[in-house]
């Protein structure tokens, strides 16, 4: 086994030991254990960076490691045949950046909750969950199976479930983590029954050998099934990166503890499903791919549009987490796939240092989260409000920051998208920019409402006041300050990891960072008449063009092959595997091209929606009550009530309906049957009981019945 | 079979037994051989030593049910 993937592992079960020892010890640790789980999660980083700095040093853009292992074997099954399962870990460059990511924000989510939570019940209990959480995670980017990675998924969603409701005694917690399950399990269905769709073609759950087996044309199915088998996998990314209708869950989750939400619902879980398309981008037909970029795009601006509206610091990051899975959704299903990953990874941490700074507010105020009655914490929390700004002007997309570079990517990639799809895909890139100019702009009301004018907190109304106190040993009610250092500090690195230079020498492109360079869209292996076997020619050709969009970085070269397949391609059916190709260096080209207008046009969203913002909230609240009441309660009622009242209403109906005919059935038939069987053998009995007499007279009476009946029996034959 | 009185059952079964042992020697005598004569001897003693028996548990009958008269003793009913 390489060393690499020998690390890998221990990486993988480091976070497993956490949980177990938090769980079963916390009691009598010092300090309940949280030193041994960050320490724990230190380790796991450490070697998840000398991972990552092997991998990615190699700077091999198809760098593949694979580890298998037979986990149960069948034999020869009748009527299937052979029967194995095997699981493996595959060492990839998504893999490699993935682990830095997963266990890093895991890292400093650690320390921070030793600041934030301190004091609270079951103190030990939740760093045993951050360390199941981190380890179901880094099982997903680990594993090189579906199986496997469906394991992991649900183990995930158990441990968002955990966290989300962790305040129990809460009635709304417990709500919120029954909803996050639940829509979970629905996009899960659809996860399911993807992959089962592959394995019925393939059985084989292994990634690399159903890409394989896609590329060699031996699906046996349609295109129509392909795609949706793709659009049934992207329904499992649905779920978990709660894109919309299955978005309702996020929002709620922010009943659970702050940094909770900084490492699952901005950085992590979140990100999985965006991590999974990522996976089996190879696959996807065109019109799942068209699919997935219209579900991004719609999620992306519907959240935000919603995020304006609310008043809690959490909703408002929520919304916004909501809105950049969108972002990052849409760039898979636009093709801009490294631009798409590149934003997974700038957001997961701009994101989570947003999570951590409001986290940081929230303690500095006593656990006050309506940012109405918030204000003037700049002068008094300076290094939050630091670092919240950094990691603020990131995600509103300013040069200068990671966010800027990823975001500009994926909105090329929709631009390019638009031309080449055209008619009325025009939609994806207008709702992609919408959201530029909507996030900026609600950002930047987060950002005067929380630290700017004067401090609001006497104007909150007495009966509405929170009865959240936790014990903290200093009451300094009214008092705020800055937190200590050990939540400061992860708020630090986060920032600082949100400079452009973390990922590109260029603050206004991310073309010649290394991560772009390293991360290359995969080819599809989608064969138009996925039945036909390849012909030789077009065996060749599609070689062809597969090695020349390798190189991203030579346009002249695509822009001349580009008009070259335009000639040899007249209805040719046997060329449609090098067609998906070369739509693919289309969209590259077309992005390539539009990037310029993306870049001029995302810079100017973003200082415009700063700028209003700043004309709306700055003065110290100017206008509080625009008609955002409105637009909140039509956001709300399209948001909640359809899928929740619509959906799941009518869902539940369904299935009353079917309970009730079941109860009738249950009632009557079933019941019937037994009460039938008891009355059959109560008139057996009465029957038979006449024959005891107990008189002597009787039994010789029969007895000589039997023997005559003997005999006749046997001398009359 | 048909009578009330226990005893009188009693002596209906020696009817029986002896009547048997009446065509045994028949037909003993019928076929020539042995046989049927030393079976009928067989027969009397053992109807001899169940009589004995019979005759003690209907004197232990009496004891419980007071009573010899069959169509009294039916405890044994359902």
């Amino acid at each position: 086994m390489d060393s690499l993937i020998q690390l890998s592992i221990y990486v993988l079960l480091l976070p497993l030991v956490s949980f177990a020892v938090q769980i079963f010890f916390s009691g009598k640790l010092p300090r309940q254990g949280d030193f041994i789980a960050a320490g724990f999660l230190g380790i796991a980083f450490a070697l998840s960076l000398y991972i990552a700095s092997s991998v990615v040093g190699a700077f091999n853009p198809d760098f593949k490691l694979q580890w298998q292992f037979t986990w149960v074997d069948f034999g020869n099954v009748k009527g299937i045949g052979e029967l194995k399962f095997k699981m493996g870990i595959l060492m990839d460059n998504l893999t490699a950046i993935m682990l830095v990511v997963v266990t890093g924000i895991s890292f400093l989510v650690h320390i921070f909750s030793m600041g934030y939570m301190e004091g609270e019940a079951r103190y030990g209990r939740y760093f045993g969950y951050l360390g199941i959480f981190t380890f179901s995670m880094l099982g997903i980017v680990l594993v090189d199976n579906f199986f496997a990675i469906y394991c992991f998924w649900e183990l995930v969603g158990l441990s968002s479930f955990l966290l989300i409701g962790f305040y129990f005694e809460k009635d709304s917690a417990t709500n919120a983590q029954n909803k996050a399950f639940m829509l979970n399990r629905v996009g899960d269905i659809g996860f399911w029954l993807g992959i089962l769709i592959l394995y019925s073609q393939f059985h084989t759950f292994n990634y690399q050998e159903i890409y394989a087996n896609v590329a060699a044309g031996k699906f046996g199915m349609s295109e129509g099934m392909l795609t949706l088998a793709g659009i049934l996998l992207f329904m499992g990314c649905m779920g978990k990166s709660a894109q919309f209708p299955l978005h309702t869950w996020l929002p709620d989750a922010m009943e659970g503890p702050t940094p909770v939400s900084a490492l699952i619902h901005a950085a992590t879980m979140v990100a999985a499903g965006v991590y999974l398309v990522a996976r089996v981008f190879v696959i996807l037909t065109v019109d799942a791919l068209q699919f997935i970029a219209v579900i991004g795009a719609v999620t992306a601006f519907f959240a935000a549009t919603l995020a304006i509206t609310k008043n809690d610091i959490k909703r408002v990051l929520a919304y916004s987490t909501l809105s950049q899975l969108g972002y990052m959704v849409m760039g898979m299903g636009v093709g801009s796939f490294a631009a798409a990953f590149f934003h997974l990874v700038t957001h997961a941490f701009f994101k989570a240092g947003l999570f951590l700074g409001s986290g940081s507010v929230i303690h500095a105020t006593h656990h006050e989260q309506d940012m109405r009655y918030m204000g003037g914490l700049m002068k008094k929390m300076p290094i939050t409000f630091a670092t919240f700004t950094i990691c603020l002007l990131a995600l509103s997309g300013l040069p200068l920051f990671t966010g800027f570079l990823s975001k500009d990517a994926i909105l090329a990639g929709a631009l390019g998208f638009a031309k080449v799809e055209g008619s009325w895909f025009a939609v994806v890139p207008i709702l992609g920019f919408g959201a530029a100019l909507l996030t900026p702009f609600y950002m930047g009301r987060q950002w005067f409402m929380v630290f700017f004018g004067e401090n609001r907190a006497d104007q909150k109304p007495a009966s509405a006041h929170d009865d959240h106190h936790h014990g903290h040993g200093d009451d300094h009610h009214g008092e705020i300050h800055e937190s200590s250092l050990v939540m400061t500090a992860p708020l630090v690195v986060l920032a600082l990891m949100s400079f452009w230079f973390v990922f590109s020498p260029n603050p206004l492109s991310g073309e010649n960072g290394w991560f772009m360079k390293l991360i290359k869209t995969p080819e599809t292996v989608v064969l138009a008449k996925a039945t036909e076997p390849k012909s030789l020619g077009a065996n060749e050709h599609s070689a062809s063009v597969v090695a020349v969009s390798d190189e991203k970085k030579d346009e002249e070269k695509k822009n001349e092959h580009g008009s070259e397949h335009k000639d040899g391609h007249a209805g040719a059916g046997e060329h449609h595997a090098a067609f998906k190709n070369e739509r693919q260096a289309k969209l590259e080209h077309e992005a390539h091209e539009a990037h310029g207008t993306a870049v001029m046009f995302s810079i100017s969203f973003a200082v415009l929606g700063l700028g209003l913002a700043a004309l709306v909230y700055g003065k110290g609240m100017g206008a509080l009550g625009l008609p955002f009441e409105g637009l909140s309660k039509m956001m709300n009622w399209f948001n909640d009530t359809i899928p929740e009242n619509g959906l799941v209403g009518g869902a539940a109906r369904v299935g009353k309906g079917f309970a009730s005919l079941n109860g009738a059935l249950d009632k009557n038939v079933v019941d019937g049957l037994v009460n039938l069987t008891g009355m059959l053998v109560q008139l057996f009995g009465i029957v038979f009981r006449k024959l005891q007499t107990g008189r002597v007279q009787t039994y010789i009476a029969f007895l000589l019945i039997a023997v005559i009946t003997y005999f006749a029996f046997n001398f009359l034959k | 079979m048909t009578r009330k009185n226990a005893v009188v059952a009693l002596m209906g079964v020696e009817l029986i037994l002896n009547a048997a042992n009446l065509n045994l020697i028949a037909f003993s005598k019928y076929t020539g051989t042995m046989n049927g004569m030393m079976f009928s001897i067989f027969v009397i003693v053992l109807a001899a030593a169940e009589a004995s028996i019979a005759l003690a548990i209907v004197l232990n009958i009496y004891g419980t049910f007071r009573s010899v008269d069959l169509t009294e003793i039916d405890t044994m009913r359902e």
